[in-house]
C-alpha cells in the first residue's frame, strides 16, 4: 500500500513514527520531573559555582571559573543524565512491559532507537543552550563591573592559533636516529624501536634553552592574514629556575620573514606568572600571513636560563569570529559528545535490563576516561620492556590503544580549554566531532541495537497463561 | 454471534507444530509452555482460546505477535511471519494488562499509537475522538492514564487496539476488570467487528463471555490442544433433547412429562428456562435508569464499521 503513495508522502509516513517516539520521550522527561531536577541542578551550578570558586580577582580568572568549572560542571551533569536516561529509554520500558504495545505496531526497531535518540538530543541541546546562555550572561555582567580601564570586549575574544613552523617530531627523530646509527652510537640497553619512539617523545617535548643575552626565533604560518587593525597576541609559557620571576625580562619582536626591521618590539618584564599573553596592535602587518617572532632574553648575566617548549608553549593568535559564536561551537562540540553518550546508553538499554545497562555504561565510561590518552605512555612501557613485555602489558596496551583509537575523535579535542584560552574551536575539529559523535558512532550503535532488538524477546517469560 | 452455519475458508492465523520452551540463564529447559500446537483461525471468525492459568494461552498469543520466539514449529499471521513489520499494520492487540504510559492522557495515547501507524494529524485526531466516544472516555480524555481505574485503563487499551482499524484483532482477557455493562458493550463490539469482516482471536477465563461471541474455540492445557471446534458442536448434547414451548399451562406440561416418561422409561425433568444472569442484570439496570437498554453509551466508531459495507459489496460482486 505504501508503494502507491507519492515519494514525499512515503517520507512523511516514515518520519511520523520517529517524531512520535521523540515526542513521547520528551513528554516522559518533562512530566517525570527529570527535567525539573536537571534544571535545578544546572541552575545551582551556573549560579553557585562562581560564588564558591573565586579566582584571583583578575578578569581572566573570572572567565576561567565560569568556563572551566561551570561549563564543565554543566556538561558533566548532562553527560551522566544523558547516559542513564538513555539506558532507561529502552531498558526500563522493556522491564515494565510498556514496550509490548509499541513493538506490536508496524515500527522498525531502528525507528524506536532513532526517535528516542533524537528526543534525548533535543532535550540535551535545550539544557546545554540554557547553561551556555547563563554563563554568557553572567560573564557579561561580571565583566561589566570591572574598572573602566578594562574593556570587557578585550577579554571576550575568539582567536585562531598558530604554532611555530617546526619539523615533524617523527622526522626529527628519524634524522637523529639515522645520525646515531651511522656513528654507531645507538644505545645497547634498549631496542631500536623503543629508542626511536623515545626520540619522538623527546622531539615533541624538546625545550629551547636561552641563557641571558641569547635569542631564538620562530616562524609562524597564520591560518588567516592579520586583520586591518593588526591585532596579534603573543602567547608564551616558559620554565626557569630563576630566583624570582622579576628577574626574567626580555623582548618579543615581530616582523615579516626576511625583513630587516621589526614591525613590533614588545618588552617582557614585571612577570608574576611563567605564562604571558601580550596583545599588540601592528597595523603595518595587516594582510600578512607569515610572521617571524624573536624572543631576546635580556636578564642579568647570572640569571638562570629560560626554557621554552616551542611546540606546546609558544603561539601567535589572531582574532576570528566572536566570543559568543565560539561558545556556540563549544556547545556543539559538547553536544556531539552527549549524542555519542546517548547512542551508547540506548544500545546498552536495548541489550540489557536498565540496572545492568546503567552500571555497564557508567563503568565503561570510567574506563574510557581513565585509559583514553594514555596510549602513548603505555606504548613506551611496552617497548621499554625490550623484547619481552609481559602478557599483561601487551593486553593493557591493546585495550588502551583500542579505547583511544575509538574515542580520540571526541576526546582528543579540548573545546572547553580552547574556549577558556580564548581560542576559536577549529572548524575541522568541530566537524570531526559532529561527524563521529552525531553520525558514525550513533549509526554503528543503532545497527547493533536494531540487531539485538530483532533477536530479543520483548515479552516477559512466563507472564500470563 | 455470526451465523453458526457460516463457513470461513482463508486461514488468517496458522501454526504448525508450535512449541515454546522457556530456558534458564544456562539454557537449560525450565518450562514447556506450548507443545506441538496446531492452530488455525480463519478470516472473519471469532476464535476463543481457553485454558486454565499456565496453559499457554498468553504465550501462544505473544508468539503470534512476535513478542516471543518459538522454540519449534511455524507461525503464519496474515500469510507472513509474525516479525514482519507490514503485517503489524493490520493487527490490533489488547494485552491482558495494558501497560500504558501513565503520564499520557487517553487522547495523547491514542494519538501516539496512531502516529506509529503513520497516520497524519487529521486522521489521528478523527480516530482518536471517535474511539474516545466509543469507549466513553471523552470526559476523562485529558487526564493522565496513571490516575485511571483498572476498567478505565482497559478501555484505553481497547481503543488503542482499534486505532488502525485492524483486520485481525487479538484480545487477551478483553473483559477483565470491566463491569457487566462494559462487558456487554465489549461483546457487542466484538460481534459488530466480526460482522464487519474482521477476524478476532480472544482469550478469557470468563467462559460465558467466550461462549457468547465465539464461532470456534480451542481449549489448551499444559501447553497442548485438548479440544477444538465450533462452540455449538462442542457443547451440544447429542444424547438429550430439549423442547421449548411458550404459554404451556402446568397440566399440559405434566401430561407431556408423563407421556415422555412412559415412552422412554426414564425420568424426565421439566422446568422453566432461565435467562443468564448478565441479561437479567442489564434489564434491572436499564429499568432502574428508566432506559430501554443498559448499554446506552455504546456507539461503535464509524471508521470501524465502514468495512461492513465494503465487505458486503465485495461479497455481492463475488456472487
Amino acid at each position: 500500500m505504501s508503494n502507491l503513495l507519492p515519494q514525499n508522502s512515503r517520507l512523511l509516513h516514515a518520519l511520523r513514527p520517529i517524531a512520535a517516539v521523540s515526542l513521547l520521550f520528551f513528554r516522559a522527561a518533562v512530566r517525570s520531573r527529570v527535567v525539573a531536577v536537571l534544571l535545578v541542578v544546572l541552575a545551582a551550578g551556573v549560579i553557585g559555582i562562581p560564588q564558591l570558586v573565586t579566582g584571583d580577582g583578575t578578569p581572566g580568572s573570572e572567565m576561567q571559573v565560569r568556563l572551566r568549572y561551570t561549563l564543565a560542571f554543566g556538561v558533566g551533569i548532562l553527560g551522566l543524565a544523558t547516559l542513564w536516561t538513555s539506558c532507561a529509554a529502552f531498558g526500563a520500558e522493556i522491564d515494565s512491559r510498556r514496550m509490548e504495545l509499541t513493538v506490536v505496531k508496524p515500527v522498525h526497531p531502528l525507528t524506536l532507537w532513532l526517535g528516542r535518540w533524537l528526543g534525548i538530543l533535543l532535550l540535551d541541546a535545550l539544557l546545554l543552550l540554557g547553561v551556555v546562555a547563563g554563563i554568557r550572561m553572567q560573564l557579561g555582567l561580571s565583566l561589566a563591573k570591572l574598572p573602566g580601564s578594562i574593556n570587557p570586549a578585550s577579554l571576550l575574544v575568539s582567536r585562531v592559533i598558530a604554532r611555530p613552523l617546526l619539523p615533524a617530531p617523527e622526522d626529527e627523530a628519524r634524522r637523529r636516529f639515522d645520525e646515531l646509527q651511522r656513528a654507531n652510537r645507538l644505545p645497547q640497553d634498549i631496542s631500536p624501536a623503543a629508542f626511536f619512539h623515545q626520540l619522538i617523545h623527546e622531539s615533541r617535548n624538546r625545550y629551547t634553552v636561552l641563557h641571558p643575552g641569547e635569542h631564538a626565533s620562530w616562524r609562524f604560518l597564520l591560518p588567516q592574514p592579520v586583520g586591518a587593525d593588526g591585532k596579534i597576541w603573543i602567547r608564551m609559557r616558559f620554565d626557569t629556575e630563576a630566583e624570582s620571576l622579576a628577574d626574567v625580562r626580555g623582548v618579543c619582536n615581530l616582523r615579516r620573514p626576511g625583513e630587516a626591521t621589526w614591525a613590533a618590539e614588545v618588552p617582557v618584564n614585571d612577570l608574576v606568572r611563567n605564562e604571558i599573553e601580550l596583545a599588540v596592535s601592528v597595523p603595518q602587518l595587516a594582510g600578512v600571513e607569515e610572521l617571524e617572532l624573536e624572543f631576546v632574553y635580556q636578564a642579568a648575566p647570572k640569571t638562570a636560563a629560560l626554557l621554552i617548549q616551542p611546540r606546546r608553549a609558544l603561539a601567535l593568535l589572531t582574532p576570528q569570529g566572536t566570543f559568543t559564536g565560539n561558545l556556540v561551537r563549544v556547545m556543539l562540540a559538547q553536544l556531539s559528545i552527549l549524542a555519542a553518550l546517548a547512542a551508547f546508553g540506548l544500545t546498552l538499554g536495548a541489550c540489557f535490563s536498565f540496572p545492568v545497562a546503567a552500571f555497564a555504561a557508567t563503568a565503561l565510561l570510567l574506563v574510557v576516561l581513565v585509559t583514553a590518552g594514555n596510549a602513548q605512555d603505555k606504548l613506551q612501557d611496552v617497548l621499554a620492556a625490550d623484547g619481552s613485555p609481559s602478557l599483561m602489558s601487551r593486553v593493557s596496551f591493546a585495550v588502551t590503544r583500542g579505547v583511544t583509537t575509538m574515542t580520540y575523535p571526541l576526546l582528543l579535542p579540548e573545546p572547553l580549554s580552547q574556549a577558556m584560552a580564548g581560542e576559536r574551536v577549529p572548524g575541522s575539529e568541530l566537524w570531526r566531532m559532529l561527524l563521529w559523535g552525531g553520525l558514525v558512532y550513533p549509526l554503528a550503535l543503532a545497527l547493533i541495537a536494531d540487531r539485538v532488538l530483532r533477536k530479543r524477546e520483548l515479552a516477559r517469560q512466563g507472564a500470563g497463561g | 454471534m455470526n451465523d453458526p452455519h457460516q463457513t470461513f475458508n482463508e486461514p488468517i492465523i496458522e501454526t504448525r507444530g508450535l512449541c515454546k520452551t522457556f530456558r534458564d540463564f544456562w539454557r537449560r529447559p525450565k518450562v514447556e509452555a506450548v507443545c506441538d500446537l496446531n492452530l488455525q483461525v480463519c478470516r472473519g471468525e471469532v476464535f476463543g482460546l481457553l485454558g486454565p492459568n499456565g496453559s499457554g494461552k498468553s504465550t501462544t498469543i505473544k508468539m503470534l505477535l512476535g513478542l516471543l520466539h518459538p522454540s519449534a514449529g511455524t507461525i503464519s499471521v496474515l500469510g507472513r511471519p509474525p516479525a514482519d513489520v507490514a503485517v503489524k499494520a493490520r493487527i490490533g492487540y489488547l494485552p491482558e494488562v495494558s501497560h500504558l504510559h501513565a503520564f499520557l492522557t487517553p487522547r495523547e495515547t491514542l494519538h501516539y499509537y496512531g502516529r506509529l501507524f503513520g497516520f497524519n494529524t487529521a486522521t489521528c485526531h478523527h480516530r482518536t475522538e471517535a474511539l474516545l466516544d466509543m469507549v466513553d472516555l471523552r470526559s476523562a480524555a485529558d487526564r493522565p492514564v496513571g490516575e485511571f481505574s483498572k476498567g478505565m485503563a482497559r478501555r484505553v487499551g481497547l481503543a488503542q487496539a482499534l486505532v488502525n482499524n485492524p483486520d485481525l484483532l487479538i484480545l487477551d482477557e478483553p473483559t477483565s476488570g470491566l463491569d457487566p455493562i462494559a462487558c456487554r458493550e465489549v461483546k457487542d463490539l466484538v460481534r459488530l467487528l466480526a460482522q464487519s469482516g474482521k477476524t478476532i482471536l480472544m482469550t478469557s477465563h470468563l467462559l460465558a463471555d467466550v461462549e457468547d461471541v465465539s464461532d470456534r474455540v480451542a481449549i489448551l492445557h499444559a501447553g497442548r490442544m485438548q479440544a477444538e471446534g465450533r462452540v455449538a458442536d462442542l457443547l451440544r448434547r447429542a444424547d438429550a433433547v430439549r423442547f421449548l414451548v411458550e404459554g404451556l399451562d402446568a397440566d399440559a406440561a405434566d401430561t407431556i412429562r408423563r407421556e415422555l416418561e412412559q415412552r422412554t422409561n426414564r425420568v424426565v425433568a421439566l422446568d422453566h428456562p432461565a435467562m443468564d444472569l448478565e441479561t437479567y442484570f442489564l434489564q434491572v439496570v436499564a429499568r432502574a435508569a428508566n432506559r430501554d437498554t443498559a448499554t446506552l453509551h455504546f456507539r461503535p466508531a464509524e471508521f470501524l464499521v465502514k468495512e461492513k459495507e465494503k465487505s458486503e459489496v465485495r461479497s455481492r460482486k463475488s456472487e
